[in-house]
């Protein structure tokens, strides 16, 4: 009886003194290896994304010519494009722009609306243009 | 008319007696969904338990949104719960939780002075480990806002006295982080206007200095090429525009690769410290 009696007590020793424990799990205990796993995220470096992740409609190419045009571009836009001081000033850029009307449209109607958009691009209308006030440049999507 | 008169009374008082769902059954849903990994519900469920159930789940509910949202990506929603969670905690710990939290989601979004000032509210006589979790904080605060020295001051003390190696590499990161701080974007514009790509060499960016180099030439070859074959009028006409374009372009990215370069650099410093830290 008297060690039934020990063991119960014992028990309910434990169980008082676990349940401030328990809280404090529940309330977050200081962590600092939580903290350290938080900061290093903080201090993460950042992805570069390859070109052809960024530019995915170059990579889906269902003919040679398009393959060719998509190669074109991605030649000029790491080679040309990133050392280029000026802007584009639409979204999506020119390149973008010619890419994606070849893909859309096809070869004549992509490359007839790449060159209407190639006289466009010089900043003296920007009143026609809906703003993408995110990116700060003139919507002009692809259309025919 | 009549039919669906009594229908309508009939379903306002079937409705009146139906049991609702109690904020402590939609709880333990919430938990449950949880648990279950389904974050999106768990989500949108602790947010209705904190509206309907008022102060009594408050604490778990704004804890589990705060974390939620983290998890999510979206740290200024995280910050705003760690906030109401700071404001409403009734204990220091969980205060100083939420505090500490709400830090880490501001840096998380590169908004260490914000951070700063967070730190700042708490009291200088911590007692431990609240101390060290503040040490390390203001010291990642200060490192983000390149105030080196008094990152230095934060960090040193997390390190034991005993630990000579762990104290001495801690010093020469700092070291090797204030090195990198040094290298001015000024420099690098200045360099790539006397050589293009020598200020993208000088930031380390190899494969765009060659690029801006090989350009430049390229250029370069074309003007002189049209200025024998034709006149210099004609070649300054017609490749003048490209040559600026590309060399004014350059001298622009010289600069701005210098600052992502050096921020790379930093961040992996501050990465090895922690690795330090850790151990």
């Amino acid at each position: 009886m008297k060690i039934a009696l020990t063991i119960s007590l014992f028990l309910l020793a434990g169980n008082l003194f676990a349940q401030p424990e328990r809280v404090a799990q529940l309330r977050g205990v200081p962590h600092v290896k939580g903290d350290i796993a938080l900061l290093g995220q903080a201090f993460a470096a950042t992805p570069k994304p390859r070109l052809s992740e960024q530019f995915s409609l170059s990579r889906e190419n269902p003919n040679e010519l398009q393959t060719v045009l998509s190669g074109l571009f991605l030649v000029y836009k790491s080679f040309f494009s990133s050392q280029d001081n000026q802007r584009c000033s639409f979204h999506p850029s020119c390149s973008e722009f010619g890419l994606e009307a070849v893909k859309k449209l096809g070869v004549v109607r992509g490359i007839i609306c790449t060159c209407d958009r190639l006289t466009r691009c010089n900043g003296f209308s920007p009143r026609q243009y809906e703003i993408d006030l995110e990116k700060r440049v003139l919507k002009d999507p692809v259309g025919w | 008319m009549t039919q669906r008169l009594l229908f309508f009374l009939c379903w306002i008082s079937a409705v009146s007696f139906l049991p609702a769902q109690t904020a402590d059954e939609t709880l333990l849903f919430a938990r449950e969904q949880l648990a279950a990994g389904n974050k999106p519900l768990a989500l949108k469920t602790y947010q209705r338990v904190l509206f309907f159930s008022g102060d009594q789940y408050r604490d778990e509910c704004q804890r589990q949104l705060a974390a939620l949202y983290a998890d999510q990506g979206d740290f200024e929603k995280s910050a705003f719960y760690c906030d109401l969670l700071y404001q409403s905690a009734d204990t220091d710990s969980l205060r100083y939780e939420a505090l500490f939290s709400k830090t880490g989601m501001l840096m998380l979004q590169n908004q260490y002075k914000k951070a700063l000032l967070e730190l700042f509210s708490l009291p200088n006589n911590l007692p431990e480990p609240w101390m060290s979790r503040k040490r390390l904080y203001l010291g990642a605060a200060h490192f983000g806002i390149r105030e080196f020295d008094l990152a230095r001051a934060d960090l040193l003390p997390l390190f034991a006295a005993s630990d000579v190696q762990g104290r001495a590499e801690f010093e020469r990161l700092m070291r090797e982080a204030k090195r990198i701080s040094r290298k001015s974007p000024k420099i690098a514009r200045v360099l790539s206007m006397v050589l293009p790509g020598a200020g993208q060499f000088y930031a380390g960016d190899i494969k765009n200095g060659l690029n801006s180099l090989l350009l430049n030439a390229l250029l370069g070859y074309w003007f002189v090429a049209t200025g024998i074959s034709y006149t210099f009028v004609d070649a300054a006409a017609t490749v003048t525009p490209w040559l600026f374009r590309y060399y004014g372009g350059g001298i622009r990215r010289a600069g701005e690769i210098l600052e992502k370069k050096k921020e790379q650099r930093l961040r992996k410093v501050f990465r090895e410290v922690l690795i330090k830290i850790e151990r």
